[in-house]
This record gives structure tokens, C-alpha cells and sequence, in this order.
């Protein structure tokens, strides 16, 4: 696959290394010629000096063949002209976009970005993952209807263990998607899988029904934690 | 009709000082002060011209200068890519009815028009006034002898 990253900041550089590291051919693109020249000096020739949002740079960085087209700037402008670019004139498949103002990532999924991912709203379930020991992580946006991908640690003692999905009333719109255990493969449950204290459960959910999953299978509402 | 123009753009800066001459309200929102500071102060002292000094493509920004409110929103400010992100939270997150975009760059312009905003490409203008001036077929326009 050739993955196209708009960014040589920390963000672009730490998915560049990934995404070298899963055996893909990368271009990482950026206006700072200290920061290109550090990523030629660190990953390789894997950088090009250029501005984003000129159609040239793009077409110079080979967008034509380009499989995965990802922007991780500091700048929201620079982000969604990019991303639009390559989605609208470049017609690639999938453009993911870092998103710094999460008040802009709706208007990033109206405006034709295929996936975004909320710096702020990462940061922010991440420090209640870990700082208050809170069970729900979001994962990503899903779409523009703002669906999203959650993961919820269910405690020990939480009300929902020991029973069956089909006899939990899931708020509407609900998808449970993969059982992360402990012991044992993850697996994809059924209506009739028993919850057990210690999984992880990674689903699909409308945000405003988060509130009502987190109290359905852990007791506690997340609006009360994080706010 | 009510009018506001983000940013410091020479263009527009003249269209704030056409629209208010010919009667029309004015909000510039323009993020540096110096800037602010340096506009043509025939256009300041005008008393349908008001100036808000704010980062124009901030939604708080754009609430409080009741975006919703306004007939047109033109974005002229540092770069294409800015002026993108304003003109299309403008017409998309506060449904304002007219938005130009000045751009520069016509891949991008084409992207804008297809969510119902007007773009301003001032090069395009130029080169066309330059094929003119100088009686050859530099801008592709085949049709101008």
C-alpha cells in the first residue's frame, strides 16, 4: 500500500514509523525544510518538501497511485484543503484527517473527508481511560452522523457481568463488535454471550447514546466522570 | 444588506470600501491588531463600517459576530486553504445564504464550488488583464485576439 502523510510533527513522523513498520511504501509531506530534512535523516528518504495544498506538490508526490492519503497537521486549514484535494481531485479511496479544533469535525466529514480523528477528543478519553480510571475510550469517529467507535472496560463488579447482550436494554443504534478477554482470542459475541468482569467491549455508538451504553453495562455515566 | 469580510486581504478590504460607500453594513474580523491598525482609515471612520479583531475562522469567533445573521460572508484571508475552511464552515455550519472565497489556486476553487461557494481567483483576473494589455494569447483564452 502507499500511504501518503501530510506532516512531519510528531503525529505524521509516529504514523509514518508505523506505517513503515506494517510494510508499507510512505511520503510524508511538510513546508518545514528542518523538519523534512530530520525525517531524512531519521526513517530515510520517506520525505518531500512541499506545500499540501497545491494540487502540484500532490500530483509531484505520486497521489495518482496513492492508496491511503493522511493529514496530521497543526493546522485544521492546511488539514481539510489537503485531504480535499486528494479526495475530490485525486480521487483516492481512503483520507483520514487529524482534526486540532473538535469543534470543526463535523463540518471535516460533510466537507468529503472519509474518516477523522479528533486530536482533543483523543486526548481527552484517553486522560479519562487513565487518569480517572474511567472504563470508556473513544476510538474514532465513525461517520457524519457522528457515530463512534468505543472501547468500555467492564469492572469487576459492574451490573452488567454475568448477563447475556439480549437481556441488557442496549440503547437503540448499538453495534457490539469484538470481545477483547484477557485470556483467550477476541472474538465477535452474539445475543447470547455472558459479559464477564475484565473484557473489553469495542462497539459502534451514536454519541449521544454513550452516556446510556456506559450506564447499561458498567453502572456509571460518563457525562458524570468527565464532566 | 449586511456584509462581513474575514481578514486582511487587499480584495477584500476594497470590497469593504465599495459595499459601505454604496450603503451596505460592514464587519471586517481580522485576527492581528497592527493589521487592523493599518487599514485605510476613510474606511474606520465610517459609521456603517465596524472592525471585530478576532481569528475569523474560530466558530466562537463566529458566533459572536451573529454570522447567522448576515446576507454575505467573504473570505479574504492569509491563504486558500484558510479561506476554505471559513467560506465552508460559513455556508455549511451557519447556512449563510452568499459566501465568496478568494482563492488562488483553481484545483481548490473547483472543490469550493461544489458546495455552493463563489470563489475569486485575483491571478486569473490578472493574467487576463496582462493578455490584454500586452495583445497576446497568454491566459488559454483562445477566443481574445
Amino acid at each position: 500500500m502507499y500511504v501518503i502523510i501530510v506532516g512531519c510533527g510528531a503525529l505524521g513522523t509516529r504514523t509514518a514509523y508505523s506505517q513503515i513498520h506494517a510494510g508499507h511504501e510512505v511520503l510524508m509531506l511538510d513546508i518545514n525544510e528542518s523538519r523534512v530534512s530530520m525525517i531524512q535523516k531519521t526513517l530515510g528518504n520517506v520525505a518531500m518538501l512541499g506545500d499540501a495544498t497545491e494540487e502540484f506538490t500532490l500530483y509531484n508526490a505520486g497521489i495518482d497511485r496513492c492508496d491511503a492519503f493522511i493529514a496530521t497537521t497543526g493546522d485544521d486549514a492546511v488539514n481539510l484543503a489537503s485531504s480535499q484535494l486528494a479526495k475530490f481531485t485525486f480521487e483516492v479511496g481512503n483520507v483520514v484527517s487529524i482534526v486540532n479544533d473538535s469543534t470543526d469535525s463535523n463540518l471535516f466529514l460533510a466537507a468529503g473527508v472519509d474518516s477523522i480523528v479528533s486530536r482533543t477528543d483523543v486526548i481527552l478519553a484517553n486522560l479519562a481511560g487513565t487518569l480517572l480510571d474511567h472504563p470508556m475510550a473513544e476510538l474514532m469517529t465513525l461517520n457524519e452522523r457522528n457515530e463512534k467507535l468505543i472501547s468500555m472496560k467492564i469492572p469487576p463488579n459492574a451490573r452488567s457481568v454475568g448477563n447475556r447482550f439480549r437481556d441488557l436494554a442496549l440503547p437503540y443504534g448499538i453495534i457490539i463488535a469484538l470481545i477483547v478477554s484477557s485470556v483467550g482470542s477476541p472474538f465477535v459475541p452474539t445475543e447470547d454471550t455472558v459479559i464477564l468482569g475484565g473484557e473489553e467491549v469495542i462497539a459502534s455508538c451514536p454519541a449521544e447514546a454513550l452516556d446510556e451504553l456506559a450506564y447499561v453495562l458498567t453502572g456509571q455515566r460518563f457525562s458524570s466522570i468527565v464532566a | 444588506m449586511k456584509v462581513i469580510i474575514a481578514g486582511h486581504d487587499r480584495l477584500g478590504i476594497v470590497m469593504a470600501d465599495l459595499l459601505s460607500e454604496a450603503g451596505h453594513d460592514v464587519l471586517i474580523v481580522e485576527e492581528e491588531g497592527w493589521r487592523i491598525r493599518s487599514f485605510p482609515s476613510h474606511l474606520v471612520a465610517r459609521s456603517n463600517v465596524n472592525v471585530f479583531e478576532a481569528r475569523p475562522t474560530l466558530d466562537d469567533t463566529m458566533i459572536s459576530i451573529d454570522i447567522r445573521g448576515t446576507d454575505l460572508f467573504v473570505a479574504a484571508l492569509r491563504t486558500p486553504a484558510e479561506n476554505g475552511l471559513a467560506a465552508l464552515k460559513a455556508k455549511m455550519s451557519y447556512d449563510v445564504g452568499q459566501v465568496i472565497a478568494v482563492v488562488t489556486n483553481d484545483a481548490l476553487g473547483k472543490i469550493y464550488q461544489r458546495f455552493g461557494i463563489r470563489t475569486v481567483n485575483p491571478y486569473t483576473l490578472a493574467l487576463s488583464n496582462l493578455s490584454d494589455a500586452l495583445n497576446m494569447d497568454i491566459d488559454g483564452d483562445s477566443t481574445s485576439e
